[in-house]
Parts: C-alpha cells; structure tokens; sequence
C-alpha cells in the first residue's frame, strides 16, 4: 500500500498549552481519511502544519516522499488545500478568480471546466461575496483543483450548511475520490465521516486516540457491550425523513 | 513575470470595480480642485502693459486709449518694458504691446516694429492672444494709408512662473490624491486579505512574496499615473493650469512618491490588526499631512514653529517636487532637495517594514 502522507511524532506548544501533543498517522494513497474531534482538539493546528502553513516544534511530514521542511515548493505543486476560513478577492467574479488563481500555479485554465466540475457555471459571472455558504464551499474546492492535485486537505467543508448543500458536497467530495485523489478531511460531524471516511483518526486534546475504520471503531464499541439509549430504526433517520419531504435539490 | 502581469492586472480591475476607492482616489480631489479652484477664477479682465517707444505717432498710439474704455481690459502703466516683463513674469500681466520705431536701416523694411509679449500659464492667455488680433486689425487699419509701415512679432513667454491659486493648488491635489489613494488601498487590501486569509491562500500557490509584493507595488503606480494624469487634464481643461516643466520628470516624481507611500501603506498595516481601527489611524497621519504640507497655502502661511517640522512631512516633499517641475518648470537639480527627502522617507519606511511586516 503507498502511503502517501506520512505523519510521525507532531508537535506544537502554544506557551503552556500544548496543542498537538505527538501526533503519527499515514494516509494511503486514494482513500478519504477523516481527522475526527472535538472543536479545539487540535485538528485545524494538525493539519496546517501539514500543509505547510506552521511550522512545527517537532516531527516530520513527508507528502508523497517528499519532506515538507526541504521540499515545500515541490509539494505546492500537488498539494490542494482548502482553508477553513474561505473569502477571495473582492469585486472579480468567479471565472475571473479562477484564472488568476490558475496563472498563480503558471498554468492557463479555463475557469468553465472548473466551475461545471463544482456545479457553478451559471454563477461564472458573479462575485464570490454574492454566493451562498454551500456556493463558497464548492467554489473554494474549484479553487483547490486548479492544480490537479494528487492530495487534497479540506478543513469543515461542511460547517455551516443545510442538509442539502451538505449531500451535494459530500457527492462531490465521493467523485473526487473516484478520480484517484487521496483526501484528508477534518470534521466534527461524525455521520459525514461515517459517510465519506475510509479510515479515521479521532484526535483529543492534541493527541491522537484511535485510528481504524468507521465500521472497525463501531465494532469495537459493541463488543465493550455498548448499547444505545433510543433505539431508533437503522433504516432511516430524521435527516433521510427532513430530505425526503424538502427535496435533494439545492436551495442556493 | 506572467504572475506579476496577471495579478497587476487583475488587482486594477478590482480597484476600479471598487467605487468607495474610486470616490476617495479621484472624485474627492477632483471635487477638492473644482472647489478650491473657483478661489480664483473670477480673473475676468485682463491686464495689458502699453510701451510706447519713442517717435511713435498719435494714430498708432491713440488706440490705447480706445483700449482702456474696452470692458475687461485694465491697461497698466508701465513706463518701461523691462518693468512691464517683471509685473508678466510675475503673473501681474497677461499681454504686453510694446511699440518702438525700427532701428533698422534697410530702406525696405518697416517704419514701426510691434512686439506681443503673451503670458503663456496666463488663465486669460487666449483672451490675451484674441486680443492680440484684433489690435493688429486695428493698426492696419490706421495705417493702411502709410501702407505696409507696421511690423508685428508675437513673443509668448514660455518658462514663466504662474501664481494664480488654482495652479499653486493643482500639484498639491495631485500629491494628495496619491497619498490618499495608495495609503488606504494598501493598508486596507493587506489588513483584510490578512485577516481573511487571502494571502493564506495566495501563497498556498506557487505565488512568491516577491511577486506579490511586486504586483501590489505596481498596480499602485500604474493607479498613481492615472490619477495625476486625470487631475492634471480636468485642470489644463477648466482652469488652463499647464505642465510647464518636462513631462518626464514629472513622471519620474510621481512614481517616487507612489513608492513612498506604498512603503508608508504597508507600514501602517503592520500597526494596525483590525480593519475599524486602520481607517482612524491612517487618518491621524495623512489630516496633518493634508493641511500642514503646504497643500492648500503656503507653508510661510504657518507658525516658525509648526513649518519647521511639516517642512519634513513626505507630503511636503511630494507636493514640492510636483509644485516645482508642474509649475515652476524646474528642472532635476532644482528639485534635487525634496526628491532626496522622498528618498529618504522610502528608505526609512523600507528599513521599518523589513523588520516590522507581518504577513499573518
């Protein structure tokens, strides 16, 4: 198995606090991983240092083979990243950022590929201030494809947004895995790594606590002789009944 | 060099896209000069100096009179025609006729020799230069009997000082535009695309800090040229103000400030980490600036004491270097003194942000 990313021993110190407190784990190459945790568990310092935007105190990150600390402008090249916090430049429209963002990597797109991908052509001539949450969130993974990356961070893609926005976003977030790419995906919502994730790592208090798979953790948690409170019917849940009645179609 | 060129260009895309740095970078000057500018237009005569040499006779002569009863025309008294230059080179006179009997001995030639001296930055200089036609008119007329005795030679004065208000004004407005414009433009795009992680995601790109620090720099200067080269036209247009001095240097001086200020911007924005508090402070230091460099009256206008430190003012040295080659004409070396302050204030600027700047 090709492990892509590989993580060993990270460590970051704010003053006292120590906020990823020796953190390992690889990714293989094609698979969604999902980094799980409470907020301010430190998954967003985790992976920012992964991608390159801390430094860290300790550890190493080798993204395919490649050590972030000797060979970041290399990785730049293959790496896509999507910030927690998104915003863009003011008063471009999307077709227009894209390009930009395009030149930024030296290459010459055309910026309608990129939006049909994220189902945004219709809105190629609007600023990005204009478009709703689920809108930005797909407009920023178009901004994150510019490169063709072989690795893709997304941090919270979901945050945010209403069932709808969030199916649609987790389809695009599936087809982008058929493609080959290898996704790392922080979020606190545990059905959307149930859903997306291959393999999960759920981080507490800057530590790293398990890693296996959505099924393998479930298991596991039966076998301790687990039971849950309200049973409620496996079949389907409020969720499926809320888009069931409101439709799958985008609101935005 | 493709990323600085596609960058640049999009940047003034946005910055002409964005109408509050439109309204603060051209309109708010431009309504400035239109304001302040009506000060001194109310120039509605015009004043003629009438030398007459010696020998010239009454028909020639008589006109003047005729001349002074002319609504509009002030006919000043000068009995010489180097005072008569003084008082024009000065702005006091906008056209003097200076009448004098040829020397010259060819018996062929004219009897009589009329010389025009035009005031060229003369706001009135196309009334004057009408004038001048209808007084040729008017002495062929009289003398069409004596037939071809008058000779006429029309002399614009070119390199002459104009000191009416609107062209003191004008280079002022021209600085200020500048320094409003990229000071806020800067300070305010690295403020929140700092605190909105935009340049996060920038330079998650193969995007340098070089480049984009390139990029910014001469998206302002290419918006600084724009700006002065706009207020400079609407003041050619209503008030007559003229580039005296080379065009090229005043290219030069405004792209030396540009940077200036450029350095100042970015300066600012290492102060400052919230986007309600920058406006406040960029305005505690450009309002001094606005009124204590010199802009709106001359800095002799002002206390010992508070010229003596604005004399330092970056604004100061802009304005200077602008107010001399725009209207003044001076060349390089006269305007070596603020050009060296410029120079100064960029290198200081620069040592600060180099160790100051942040980009997180």
């Amino acid at each position: 198995m090709n492990k892509i990313v590989q993580v060993e021993n990270l460590k970051k110190r704010y003053g006292e606090v120590k906020a990823v407190d020796g953190v390992s784990f690889t990714v293989n190459k094609g698979e969604i991983f999902g980094l799980l945790g409470p907020n301010g568990a430190g998954k967003t310092t985790t992976v920012e240092m992964i991608e390159g935007l801390k430094k860290m105190d300790e550890g190493e990150v080798l993204l395919d083979g490649l050590n972030i600390k000797t060979d970041y402008p290399k990785i730049k090249q293959f790496i896509g990243v999507q910030l927690q916090s998104n915003n863009f430049f003011d008063f471009l429209t999307l077709s227009e950022i894209l390009s930009l963002f395009g030149k930024f990597y030296n290459a010459d797109i055309n910026p309608a590929d990129f939006l049909n991908r994220v189902d945004l052509i219709e809105k190629r001539n609007v600023f990005y201030k204009n478009l709703s949450g689920g809108q930005k969130q797909r407009f920023s993974i178009a901004i994150t494809l510019l490169n063709n990356p072989k690795i893709l961070f997304l941090d919270e893609p979901t945050t945010g947004l209403d069932p709808q926005s969030r199916r649609n976003l987790w389809e695009l977030i599936e087809s982008l895995k058929k493609e080959g790419k290898t996704i790392l995906l922080t979020t606190h919502f545990m059905d959307e790594a149930e859903y997306l994730a291959d393999r999960v790592a759920i981080m507490d208090q800057g530590k790293i606590i398990s890693t296996d798979t959505p099924k393998n953790l479930i298991n596991q948690l039966i076998e301790k002789g687990f039971k849950k409170k309200i049973v409620t019917d496996n079949r389907a849940n409020l969720e499926d009944v809320f888009l069931d009645l409101t439709g799958k179609m985008l609101r935005d | 060099m493709k990323k600085i060129y596609a960058f640049t260009i999009a940047s003034l895309k946005m910055m002409v896209r964005n109408k509050t740095n439109i309204f603060w970078s051209l309109f708010f000057p431009l309504m400035l000069m239109l304001i302040f500018g009506l000060f001194n237009t109310s120039q509605e005569s015009i004043n003629v100096a009438f030398i007459k040499g010696k020998d010239i006779p009454a028909s020639i002569s008589s006109f003047a009179s005729e001349l002074s009863k002319q609504k509009g025309i002030n006919l000043v008294s000068n009995e010489t025609l180097s005072e008569a230059d003084k008082s024009l080179k000065a702005g006091n006179t906008d056209l003097i006729i200076d009448a004098e009997k040829n020397t010259s001995v060819s018996p062929e030639s004219p009897l009589y020799k009329v010389n025009f001296y035009i005031n060229k930055s003369s706001q009135v200089y196309s009334i004057a230069e009408l004038l001048e036609t209808q007084i040729k008119y008017s002495f062929l007329e009289q003398t069409t009997k004596g037939g071809n005795i008058v000779q006429f030679n029309q002399i614009t004065q070119s390199a002459i000082k104009d000191y009416s208000y609107v062209s003191f004004l004008t280079p002022g407005i021209v600085a200020l535009a500048i320094m409003q414009g990229i000071i806020f433009s800067v300070m305010m795009i690295l403020i929140t695309y700092r605190e909105e992680s935009v340049l996060r995601r920038i330079f998650l790109t193969t995007v340098t800090k070089f480049e984009f620090l390139s990029s910014l720099s001469l998206t302002r200067i290419i918006m600084a040229l724009a700006q002065a080269a706009i207020l400079i036209y609407v003041a050619l247009l209503i008030y007559h103000v003229k580039i005296i001095g080379n065009v090229f240097l005043l290219t030069f001086v405004v792209i030396l400030g540009a940077l200036m200020f450029i350095s100042l911007g970015l300066l600012i924005s290492s102060l400052v980490n919230k986007i309600e508090t920058a406006s406040a402070v960029a305005n505690v230091i450009t309002l001094p600036m606005m009124f204590l460099s010199g802009l709106f009256f001359p800095l002799s206008a002002l206390p010992k004491w508070l010229s003596s430190i604005s004399q330092y003012f970056p604004l100061t040295y802009l304005i200077n270097a602008l107010r001399g080659v725009y209207i003044s004409g001076d060349t390089f070396t006269k305007i070596l003194n603020p050009i060296l302050g410029i120079l100064v204030w960029l290198i200081i600027f620069t040592i600060i942000n180099i160790r100051v700047f942040k980009w997180e």
